[in-house]
């Protein structure tokens, strides 16, 4: 019933509408109706119904490193910060906190925003912009500090990220035998939020646009590989725009797709009671979980990654359980201490009354996927 | 043992490697290691035969040789005169090239090598005046330095604007005019920048580089020096690091930066003069600091073969600025202690037990020779304990090398 209730909503182009509020929620009800076969087809002449479907596939890949995307709706209407924080944060289901604590903020201080279907990363977005405020997800959540906020006319966001291209670059460069070259990179910034577990970013791909003079423009690929920050779940990326029209202003529209790097396959070892210091190595990261006891409600994990520049995936408190003698097994919960490239993480787990544990579960990932996000500028400036 | 080494060397004839290798498995020490002096003593030459030897089956032979390469390597590392080179005789560039090679040097890129051969007649000539000279006589081809080594390129011989200085050369990499533009805040920087490569020798990767602009002018007679002081020096007087951290393989790329672009009918910078200077690390032996004021010598500088203690004074204000953390700042009152406290340097603090905690080098403040401040950040340091020492990797005896360059004609447009 469902699948042909979704069926009628592609077909009656919801889905590609051009109002991008019923395009977004067509979207995102095709996306959760999951069926691959009724987009398929519709992907034939929808490019909203290719995207949706491999947004599925993604989902069914990647579980819970890439889960799907709830839309929040969110009104607040003059209402002291504090409490606008805490609500934003219950309808989010994130802790959302004020890095200063709320120190300087007046007590008749009030914002309002209103959110209808909004991706969690535009509506933290909204508070940003609200709250004169920069953010940024932590382990735990999203915290943010006031006094100056990002007023980007680019911002794009889109499922689990956001995008806003940063910086134009316009280079003339004469080589040392004299020949003259021309160079134009956009600098791109894309984050995301702390649902999906990206851990590195790809060069972009299939990037073209066209300029104010109407040509067409092609992104090359960039001399530096994209950066990317796991602390701050966000990285950047460079595109040269090849083919610009001499004396051109701004790119009318630039386009393309961002190849982002999602573990997958995850497998599981154990760490028996009382092994004393255990060390596990994991791609381009070493575990070292410290001995601990049958009654024990904490367990150190130290961390260290050989090779920064390589990609590695940074354990989290999903990673860990601890195994009962009957078999139980309790989720973790993670505190991480960084210190240069090394870390420590404390686990802690709620014990119930007589639990003994006989083992640590520790997961890791078998292998690395890429996922391609969308992303589309318009009105660029670029000279 | 050295001075068993070197009496050694003394006294015997040079014999050729192969001799000298099968005696490194004598059953006589002394043969031994006359043996080893005098293959050490051969220096490069011996080294492919050496290599051959590495995996011989005797494990005495193994040691020796190991050994000796060690012993050159070193040598390498610590050389800053350019190799000399001598080619004579009627051939084709790749032949020329090849020759200049196989002296010592850089192998050095050439997409296609040109056909036609040349006279050429260089007589214990520098290697990179040799190969300029090279591709002079040839006509067909322009020496080009970059980070991927030195590059043949282009379909007939231009003089590039470049300067050599023993093992160095520096050279015009290019010209750049710059517009970046903030798509937040709608700013926009401008710069002009002139690129250089300093390149060199296969033994002589710098771990210091501080660069003094002399004079920098345009075709038209304006000034550019000040705005290209403005981004390279701090202290206007005096020198600038450059870069310290990354050791590209074969040279170092050096930006001269300027706020403002030359006047638009301007077409050259006639001239840009200065003086590059490179410390080559003569060991890796860690510098470790005691804890207390008034620190006297720790760093030597060896100058053209001279030991040169440089008298130092150091401060330390040690203070824990929240549970955990330790930070540290430290006073540099000599001009050349610059060298030890460069921006990105990781230090360790040891404590009681032995406990360690690190942190990189986050600020250098520098008011000129004599006064230079480094802030030291260590987290997680709560275990540490009362601090015993600080410790930083950096090499505790250094080569200094000054490298003056004038470099004359440089298009810009």
């Amino acid at each position: 019933m469902f699948a042909l209730l979704f069926l009628a909503l592609v077909q009656a182009g919801d889905i590609d509408s051009k109002d991008p509020a019923v395009a977004r929620k067509a979207f995102e009800a095709a996306i959760a109706a999951g069926d691959e076969k009724a987009l398929e087809a519709a992907a034939k002449s929808s490019a909203p119904a290719r995207l949706a479907l491999a947004e599925i596939r993604a989902h069914k890949r990647f579980g819970e490193n890439y889960p799907p995307v709830r839309l929040v709706t969110f009104k607040a209407a003059d209402q002291p910060i504090p409490a606008f924080v805490e609500d934003l944060s219950n309808a989010l289901a994130i802790p959302i906190e004020d890095y200063h604590k709320n120190k300087g903020t007046k007590a008749d201080q009030t914002v309002s925003l209103d959110l209808v279907d909004a991706y969690p990363m535009e509506a933290l977005d909204g508070l940003l912009r609200e709250l004169n405020a920069q953010g940024w997800y932590t382990g735990k959540g999203f915290q943010f500090t006031r006094g100056w906020t990002r007023r980007n006319p680019h911002m794009l966001h889109w499922r689990h990220g956001a995008f806003f291209p940063h910086t134009v670059e316009d280079e003339r460069t004469l080589n040392p035998l004299g020949a003259a070259s021309v160079a134009c990179t956009l600098t791109v910034i894309f984050r995301h939020d702390g649902a999906s577990r990206i851990v590195a970013l790809r060069q972009p791909r299939s990037v073209e646009g066209v300029d104010d003079r109407g040509a067409t423009v092609k992104g090359g690929a960039s001399d530096s590989d994209p950066s990317y920050y796991f602390l701050g779940a966000q990285g950047s990326f460079k595109v040269r725009l090849e083919g610009l029209t001499p004396g051109c202003q701004k790119m009318d529209r630039i386009r393309g797709v961002l190849p982002v790097v999602i573990p997958e396959k995850r497998t599981w070892k154990e760490v028996l009671v009382g092994a004393g210091k255990v060390v596990l190595e994991q791609a381009n990261i070493k575990l070292t979980v410290e001995n601990f006891e049958s009654s024990a409600s904490t367990v150190k994990v130290h961390l260290q990654i050989p090779d920064p520049k390589k990609t590695y995936v940074i354990p989290d408190a999903r990673d860990f359980e601890l195994v009962g003698r009957d078999g139980a097994r309790l989720p973790a919960s993670a505190t991480t201490e960084w210190k240069i490239m090394n870390a420590v993480m404390e686990l802690t787990f709620k014990l119930p009354d007589g639990f003994a544990a006989a083992a640590l579960r520790v997961g890791s990932f078998e292998a690395l996927g890429e996922h391609e996000i969308p992303f589309e500028f318009r009105e660029v400036k670029v000279r | 043992m050295r001075i068993a080494l070197l009496l050694a060397l003394l006294a015997f004839p040079q014999e050729d490697v192969e001799s000298l290798l099968r005696q490194l498995g004598d059953e006589s020490i002394e043969v031994r290691e006359r043996a080893a002096g005098a293959l050490l003593k051969m220096g490069e030459k011996a080294r492919p035969a050496l290599e051959k030897t590495a995996t011989s089956d005797s494990a005495i032979v193994r040691t020796q040789v190991a050994s000796i390469l060690k012993a050159l390597d070193r040598i390498r590392l610590t050389r800053v005169s350019a190799t000399l080179v001598s080619v004579t005789g009627e051939m084709t560039l790749k032949q020329a090239i090849a020759s200049i090679q196989e002296q010592g040097g850089r192998p050095v890129a050439c997409e296609s090598w040109p056909e036609g051969k040349f006279k050429i007649d260089l007589k214990g000539t520098p290697y990179w005046k040799a190969l300029e000279e090279a591709c002079r006589a040839s006509g067909k081809r322009s020496l080009v330095c970059d980070v991927s080594g030195p590059k043949l390129v282009g379909d007939r011989f231009e003089a590039i604007p470049a300067a050599n200085s023993g093992s160095f050369r520096i050279q015009l990499a290019g010209v750049a005019e710059r517009r970046t533009m903030n798509l937040d805040s709608g700013e926009e920087d401008k710069s002009f920048v002139v690129r250089l490569a300093l390149a060199y020798e296969n033994s002589t990767p710098p771990v210091r580089i501080y660069i003094t602009l002399e004079s920098a002018m345009d075709d038209l007679g304006n000034e550019l020096l000040e705005e290209f002081r403005k981004h390279i020096v701090i202290a206007p007087k005096y020198e600038q690091l450059v870069m310290a951290k990354d050791k590209p393989p074969s040279a170092l790329a050096l930006e001269l930066k300027s706020s403002v672009a030359p006047k638009p009918e301007a077409t050259r910078i006639a001239r840009l003069t200065g003086t590059v200077t490179a410390y080559v690390a003569a060991s890796d032996e860690t510098i470790t600091v005691p804890i207390s004021d008034g620190w006297e010598p720790v760093l030597e500088i060896l100058e053209d073969g001279v030991v040169e203690p440089v008298v130092g004074r150091t401060q330390f204000r040690f203070a824990r600025s929240a549970p955990g953390e330790v930070r540290c700042d430290v006073s540099f009152k000599s001009f050349d202690n610059r060298l030890v406290c460069a921006f990105g340097d990781l230090w360790t603090v040891r404590g009681e037990g032995d406990k360690t905690a690190t942190g990189w080098s986050s600020t250098v403040a520098e008011n000129g020779p004599g006064d230079c401040r480094l802030s030291l950040e260590f987290k997680d340091a709560g275990s540490v304990g009362k601090v015993q020492a600080l410790e930083v990797s950096i090499p505790r005896r250094l080569i200094r090398k000054e490298i003056p360059f004038e470099l004359k004609d440089i298009r810009i447009r």
